[in-house]
């Protein structure tokens, strides 16, 4: 099989010691290799799971200093829900400024969209003199979120260059704004 | 001359090469093959942008769609110890024998509450049938993540791992030169000659790390509550375990919809 044979061409006729071929056929063991091939690259995992590192507040630590600069126009709050009706992700912004009523503005749930979002925002604190090139984005996220939005925002943190940020727990009142803005939506 | 003879040509081929190539394939792929953990959850990872490969002195907190929390300790030296004080903890290390200890070393990973745990080594129970002889509710077993921290049973088991560890790391600092002690004892690898910089990489790679891998729909409230049980430990590196996707170019617009 494996082996070609040549002894049939043109010299058909010649007679001659007996050759015995030393060829071993081969299809068998190439069918065995490549079960086995299939076997393994169905079964590997390729890649070594990725990690992605996050950094939270210590408990101990003073938390006064930071929250005093957390708010204000250099800060972005961002909220994220989830729609257990239509099945979505849902992200929200405002930014508490004095003597404004808090207003929030709905970011469409996409990489993209996002990371424009960080970058326009980026730009803006970072050319505000009054912000000393501090932009701090808090992400506030509802319990029914998904934990996949968390990744997406902190990712974008990353993408963007946001190194501070910070994931804290949701206020009633902001969860009164969404119930608000959703209500208002509707209309 | 009377007939006309049609060479009559062997149809096979030379197998050798293509034999050569397959077993070629295939050693590579026996040699990098790692198998899939066998997890009784399904978990989907959420995708991200990051490139760290996850290392090997982890403890995993597995969490699935419906918030069921189960632990994987890699290093399976650890184990026997590990359970041995967290049982010690909850009171039920008089139950637990050499063969329960061997058993729970054989697992990679579980997710049951102690008394329950305890029940399963002794029955060595490993399928869903098996779990609900001996009275175990398969799609309900999960670590207790309580807000109370005494019947927080996942913060014992933290705490435990991240000993065991330590302990190890004691007692390997123990016997490094000062020189090296002192290279892995900087914050950055600033200012390093790159042998100097091996040695601080390596380092940081065996350092110990909680990693948390969530699934894309877990709830963030359970995340949340795990997250806080870490922070109380004073864990506030986490790792979360995620897909790569395709990292963007900062500020490009033109990528693909994920």
């Amino acid at each position: 099989m494996a082996e070609i044979d040549t002894s049939q061409g043109g010299g058909g006729k010649k007679k001659g010691a007996k050759k015995v071929s030393t060829k071993v056929d081969m299809t068998p063991m190439v069918d065995l290799a490549f079960l086995l091939i299939t076997f393994f690259m169905l079964t590997t995992t390729f890649n070594t799971p990725k990690v992605m590192q996050v950094l939270m507040p210590d408990k101990t630590e003073n938390k006064k200093e930071k929250q005093d600069e957390s708010f204000g126009k250099c800060t972005v709050i961002v909220l994220g829900d989830y729609d257990e009706v239509k099945k979505q992700n849902r992200l929200y912004w405002y930014q508490v400024i004095k003597g404004q009523q808090p207003e929030l503005t709905e970011i469409e749930y996409s990489s993209e969209k996002m990371r424009e979002f960080f970058s326009k925002k980026k730009k803006e604190v970072i050319n505000d003199p009054d912000c000393k090139q501090k932009f701090v984005v808090v992400i506030k996220l509802k319990d029914q979120a998904r934990f996949s939005t968390m990744v997406d925002i902190l990712d974008e943190m990353a993408i963007v260059g946001v190194s501070r940020y910070g994931i804290q727990d949701i206020e009633p009142r902001e969860l009164d704004l969404i119930k608000s803005f959703n209500a208002q939506a509707k209309k | 001359m009377g007939k006309v003879k049609i060479p009559r040509k062997n149809p096979s081929l030379d197998m050798t090469a293509m034999c050569d190539m397959a077993f070629l394939l295939l050693t590579f792929f026996i040699l990098t093959a790692q198998f899939k953990p066998e997890t009784p959850l399904q978990v989907d990872a959420p995708s991200s942008s990051s490139n760290e490969d996850e290392t090997q002195r982890v403890l995993k907190i597995i969490v699935d769609t419906t918030g069921r929390v189960f632990l994987e300790i890699k290093d399976h030296t650890k184990r026997e110890e590990i359970l041995r004080n967290v049982a010690k903890h909850f009171g039920v290390a008089g139950e637990l024998g050499k063969e329960e200890y061997d058993e729970f070393v054989g697992r990679q990973t579980f997710g049951a509450p102690i008394k329950d745990l305890v029940k399963i080594l002794k029955a060595k129970a490993i399928s869903a049938e098996a779990y609900q002889k001996i009275g175990i509710d398969p799609k309900k077993m999960s670590i207790p993540v309580d807000t109370i921290p005494k019947n927080n049973q996942l913060s014992w088991w933290v705490l435990y791992t991240r000993e065991a560890y330590f302990a190890e790391d004691r007692a390997r600092k123990d016997t490094m030169s000062k020189e090296r002690l002192d290279i892995i004892s900087r914050p950055t690898a600033e200012g390093l000659t790159p042998e100097q910089k091996k040695i601080w990489e390596e380092e940081r790679k065996r350092q110990f790390k909680v990693v948390i891998f969530g699934d894309r729909n877990s709830r963030f409230g359970m995340m949340k509550q795990i997250i806080e049980t870490l922070r109380n430990r004073k864990i506030n590196r986490i790792h979360l375990v995620t897909n790569l996707r395709q990292a963007p170019q900062a500020g490009g617009s033109q990528e693909s919809k994920n």
